[in-house]
C-alpha cells in the first residue's frame, strides 16, 4: 500500500507542474498585469530623473537595510530613457509582440527602478507584480491572443492536420502557472502570519488608525468604517481565516471559487477602506493564473449555448469586426514586423523620451530668467520646530471616551446617552499609543455637577482602552449624569447621560 | 534538459518562498537582507495612532533658516496628495533630497541641515462629518490641532550625519520607561559615568542613537522599511 502510494505520488505531482495544456490564463495575466503597471510607470514618468537617477534623489532599497547599494546610479537622461523602454517594453508585453523579450526587459527595468526607489515605488505590490512578471516571462503566455501569435499563423502554411493539431502546437507545461498560484498562496499565509504577529489587528486599532489617513490615496469608506469597530474586528477574523485556508483550498471546485471570490471582494475593500489601488488589480490580474485550458473551453461552450441572451455583446463586438476587417487586411500586407523594427522601436521610445523630458524641463532649470532661490522659513515656525520636545499633554493620548453597554472584541459598540436603572453602563477611555502609565478615574456627577462616587484605576503603557464598569441602580434617582474622565484632577472629558426609570418600575409604567 | 532546468527552477522558487515564511514566522533575520523584501509578505506590519510629516531645514551661515524639501519646482507625489519625502518614515532619505534642491538653487552657504518630524493624532484627520458623528465636541479648527515636533538628524552641509535621535513615537516610549525612579537607580548604579541627552529639558533623558537607543526599546516589525 505505502509503495503504491509513494510510487503514486511523484505523479502527481509532475502531472500537477508539467501537464500540457494551452496558456489561456497566463495569457490573460500576460495582457492585464503590464497595463496595471503601466498606470504607474506613466504616472511617475515625468518624475523619473528625481526619483531614480543620480541627478535627483533616489533611495536604493540597500538604504534602508544599512548597506551600500551595488546597483548603479544612472545620469538623469540615461534613467528617463530606460524608464520609456519600460513602459513600452509594458505595451509591447501586453500586446504580445516578441512577448518574452519584452517581457524580461520589463521584468529586469521594472525591478531595478523599484530597488531604486524604497520609499515611494517599491512595495508589496510591486514585488507581487516582479515575481509575477518573472513566471510569464517563464510561461508560454505569448502562444496565444498576441501579435506573436498572430503572426506565426500567418508564416505557417495552411495545413491539413486540422484545427486539432493547431491547438496541440499551442500546448506548453502548466508549471509557470503553477509557480504563479504558489506565489499568491504563500504571500496569503504570509500576511496571516503578519496579523498574527500584530495584536492590535484583532481588537481593530490598527485596521482602525489606518483607516484614517490618506497615506495611500484617499478612499470611500474607511472612515466611515471607523465608526463601527464591531465590523472591523468582525473582518479581521474572516480575512485571517480566509488567507490561513487559501493555499489549501484554492485548487479546484467549491473552494477554489469560493476563496476566489473572497480574494476579489477582499482587495476591493481594501480600495474603498485603504485608499489600495493598484495592489488590487495587481492581485486581480494575478488571479488569472487560476484559469486553466478546461475552464477557459468551459467558460467558452457556457457563453456559445447562450450566444442569444449575449446579443447586446455579441452584436456591437461583430459590427466592431466588420468595420474595422479593411483594417486587418491592410495589415495582412504589411512585411512581418523583424528583430530590427522591434529594437528600432525601443531605441525610437527612448530617444523620443529623453527629448520630451528635456523639453518638460522637470526641475525649471531652462526656463529664461530662472534661478531657483530657496525659501526663507519663517523664524517663528523653526522655533517651534527645532525646540526641545515638548512632553506629552495627557489629554491628546485619549482617542475617545464613551458610554455604551456592550462589547465586541474589547470595543464599546453601543455608545448611548440614555440608561435604565439597573442597566450596567460602561464606560471606556480609548488610549492613543504610546503612552506613559497613567492614572485615571471615572467619576459619577449629578446634574449639579456634585461628584457622587469616584472609581479610579492604573492604566499600565502597553494598554489601549481602560473600562469603568457602574451600575445605577433604583436607589439612584432618574435624571441627568455625567461621567467625568480625570487625570491628575484635571478633567479630560466627560459624557453627559439620562437615567430613566427601570422597566417594569412603577415609574416606568 | 528542459524539464530537468524546470525542475530545479521550481525547487529553488519554493524554497525561496517557504524560508520567507519560515523566517517571518520565527522572525528570523527578516531583515537581514534586501533580499528578504522579495519573500517576507509583512504587508501593514506597522502601524501608529499618529500621523506623521517630514521637515527638511537648512541653517545658513547668516543664521536664516530655508526648507530643503520640497525643493522650488514642487515635489513628486506618488501615490494620493502627500509628498514623497512623507513616505520616508527613519528620514534616512532626506539629506539625499536635500543635497538635490541646494544643487539646484542659489543660497548662501548652509551649515547645518535639520530633519525634523511633525506628529499629531490621527482622529483629527476625520472629515468634519464623520467627527460629528463620532465625537460630541466640534472638530477642532487645523491651528488648534496639537502638533509635536521632534528633530530626527542633524546633518552636514554636506549630508553627513551629526547626530541622529529615536523618533518621537519611540521617544515617547522610552520616556514612559526612563520615568520610573527605580530604573533609572538601576541604570546609574556601578557606573562612574553615563551619557544622557538632556532633549527635552523635564530631565528624564532622550537617549541617542547610539548606547541606550531606540533599538533596544522599539520593537523591530517586520523588514526596516515598515511599510
Amino acid at each position: 500500500m505505502t509503495t503504491s502510494n509513494s510510487s503514486k505520488s511523484p505523479s502527481k505531482i509532475s502531472q500537477f507542474f508539467f501537464a500540457e495544456e494551452v496558456p489561456y490564463g497566463m495569457a490573460l495575466a500576460r495582457i492585464f498585469l503590464p497595463l496595471v503597471l503601466l498606470i504607474v510607470i506613466v504616472q511617475r514618468w515625468p518624475d523619473a530623473r528625481e526619483i531614480y537617477s543620480a541627478d535627483g534623489a533616489p533611495a536604493s532599497l540597500w538604504t534602508h537595510y544599512g548597506m551600500a547599494s551595488p546597483l548603479p546610479e544612472l545620469p538623469g537622461s540615461v534613467a528617463v530613457a530606460l524608464f520609456s523602454v519600460l513602459g513600452i517594453s509594458l505595451i509591447c508585453s501586453s500586446l504580445g509582440w516578441y512577448t518574452r523579450i519584452s517581457l524580461v526587459i520589463s521584468m529586469v527595468l521594472y525591478l531595478y527602478f523599484n530597488l531604486m526607489d524604497c520609499i515611494s515605488t517599491i512595495t508589496k505590490y510591486s514585488v507581487i507584480a516582479s515575481h509575477a512578471m518573472l513566471c510569464l516571462s517563464l510561461s508560454r503566455c505569448g502562444d496565444v491572443w498576441s501579435i506573436d501569435a498572430w503572426r506565426r499563423k500567418r508564416e505557417q502554411p495552411a495545413t491539413s492536420l486540422g484545427d486539432l493539431s493547431q491547438i496541440n502546437l499551442l500546448k506548453s507545461s502548466a508549471w509557470p502557472r503553477r509557480c504563479l498560484q504558489l506565489l499568491i498562496g504563500y504571500v496569503y499565509f504570509g500576511a496571516a502570519i503578519t496579523k498574527m504577529h500584530t495584536p492590535a489587528y484583532f481588537n481593530g486599532d490598527q485596521l482602525m488608525y489606518w483607516m484614517m489617513t490618506n497615506y495611500n490615496f484617499s478612499h470611500m469608506l474607511g472612515e466611515y468604517l471607523t465608526l463601527v469597530p464591531s465590523i472591523l474586528v468582525l473582518f479581521a477574523y474572516v480575512a485571517i481565516v480566509w488567507e490561513v485556508l487559501f493555499i489549501f483550498l484554492c485548487w479546484r471546485g467549491w473552494g477554489r471559487l469560493f476563496m476566489l471570490s473572497l480574494g476579489v471582494t477582499f482587495h476591493l475593500m481594501t480600495s474603498l477602506t485603504l485608499g489600495l489601488y493598484i495592489f488590487p488589480l495587481v492581485c486581480y490580474c494575478t488571479y488569472f493564473s487560476f484559469v486553466g485550458e478546461a475552464d477557459w473551453n468551459r467558460f467558452f461552450d457556457w457563453f456559445a449555448g447562450r450566444k442569444d441572451k449575449f446579443q447586446f455583446l455579441v452584436t456591437p463586438i461583430s459590427a466592431l469586426r466588420e468595420r474595422t476587417q479593411w483594417a486587418f487586411e491592410r495589415m495582412a500586407q504589411w512585411p512581418v514586423p523583424s528583430w530590427a523594427g522591434f529594437a528600432s522601436l525601443l531605441v525610437c521610445v527612448a530617444v523620443f523620451g529623453v527629448e520630451a523630458e528635456y523639453h518638460l524641463d522637470p526641475y525649471g532649470l531652462r526656463a529664461e530668467d530662472t534661478t531657483h532661490e530657496l525659501k526663507e522659513l519663517n523664524p517663528v515656525r523653526v522655533a517651534e520646530m527645532l525646540k526641545t520636545s515638548t512632553p506629552m499633554n495627557v489629554k491628546d493620548t485619549v482617542f475617545a471616551f464613551d458610554i455604551g453597554t456592550t462589547f465586541i472584541g474589547g470595543t464599546l459598540v453601543d455608545r448611548r446617552s440614555s440608561f435604565r436603572q439597573g442597566e450596567q453602563i460602561h464606560a471606556q477611555c480609548l488610549l492613543q499609543p504610546p503612552h506613559a502609565d497613567l492614572f485615571f478615574e471615572v467619576n459619577l456627577h449629578d446634574a449639579e455637577d456634585r461628584v457622587i462616587e469616584e472609581i479610579g484605576q492604573v492604566v499600565p503603557r502597553e494598554a489601549s482602552r481602560a473600562n469603568w464598569f457602574y451600575v445605577l441602580t433604583e436607589s439612584y434617582s432618574t435624571g441627568t449624569y455625567y461621567l467625568v474622565l480625570k487625570s491628575a484632577g484635571r478633567e479630560i472629558a466627560r459624557q453627559q447621560f439620562e437615567l430613566q426609570p427601570a422597566r417594569g418600575s412603577v415609574l416606568g409604567n | 534538459m528542459k524539464r530537468w532546468l524546470a525542475s530545479t527552477f521550481i525547487v529553488l522558487y519554493l524554497c525561496a518562498l517557504s524560508y520567507g515564511i519560515f523566517s517571518h514566522a520565527l522572525s528570523f533575520k527578516t531583515g537581514s537582507h534586501p533580499a528578504m523584501y522579495f519573500v517576507v509578505w509583512d504587508m501593514f506590519c506597522g502601524w501608529s495612532a499618529y500621523s506623521h510629516r517630514l521637515h527638511v531645514v537648512g541653517e545658513g551661515e547668516s543664521g536664516r533658516y530655508y526648507e530643503l524639501a520640497p525643493g522650488p519646482w514642487g515635489e513628486v507625489q506618488p501615490f494620493g496628495d502627500l509628498e514623497r519625502r512623507h513616505y520616508d518614515v527613519r528620514g534616512l532619505v532626506a539629506g539625499r533630497l536635500a543635497a538635490n534642491t541646494l544643487d539646484k538653487t542659489s543660497h548662501e552657504p548652509i551649515t547645518r541641515m535639520f530633519v525634523v518630524e511633525e506628529w499629531w493624532p490621527k482622529k483629527y484627520n476625520l472629515p468634519e462629518n464623520v467627527w460629528a458623528l463620532r465625537f460630541d465636541d466640534p472638530k477642532p479648527l487645523p491651528e488648534q490641532i496639537p502638533r509635536y515636533y521632534k528633530i530626527r538628524h542633524i546633518l552636514d552641509s554636506d549630508g553627513t550625519m551629526l547626530k541622529t535621535f529615536p523618533n518621537w513615537v519611540a521617544h515617547l516610549r522610552n520616556t514612559a520607561i526612563y520615568s520610573n525612579p527605580r530604573l533609572q537607580a538601576d541604570m546609574r548604579r556601578g557606573k562612574t559615568f553615563y551619557a544622557v541627552q538632556n532633549g527635552d529639558g523635564s530631565g528624564r533623558g532622550q537617549m541617542g542613537g547610539s548606547g541606550y537607543g531606540e533599538t533596544t526599546l522599539i520593537r523591530q516589525v517586520g523588514s526596516p522599511l515598515g511599510n
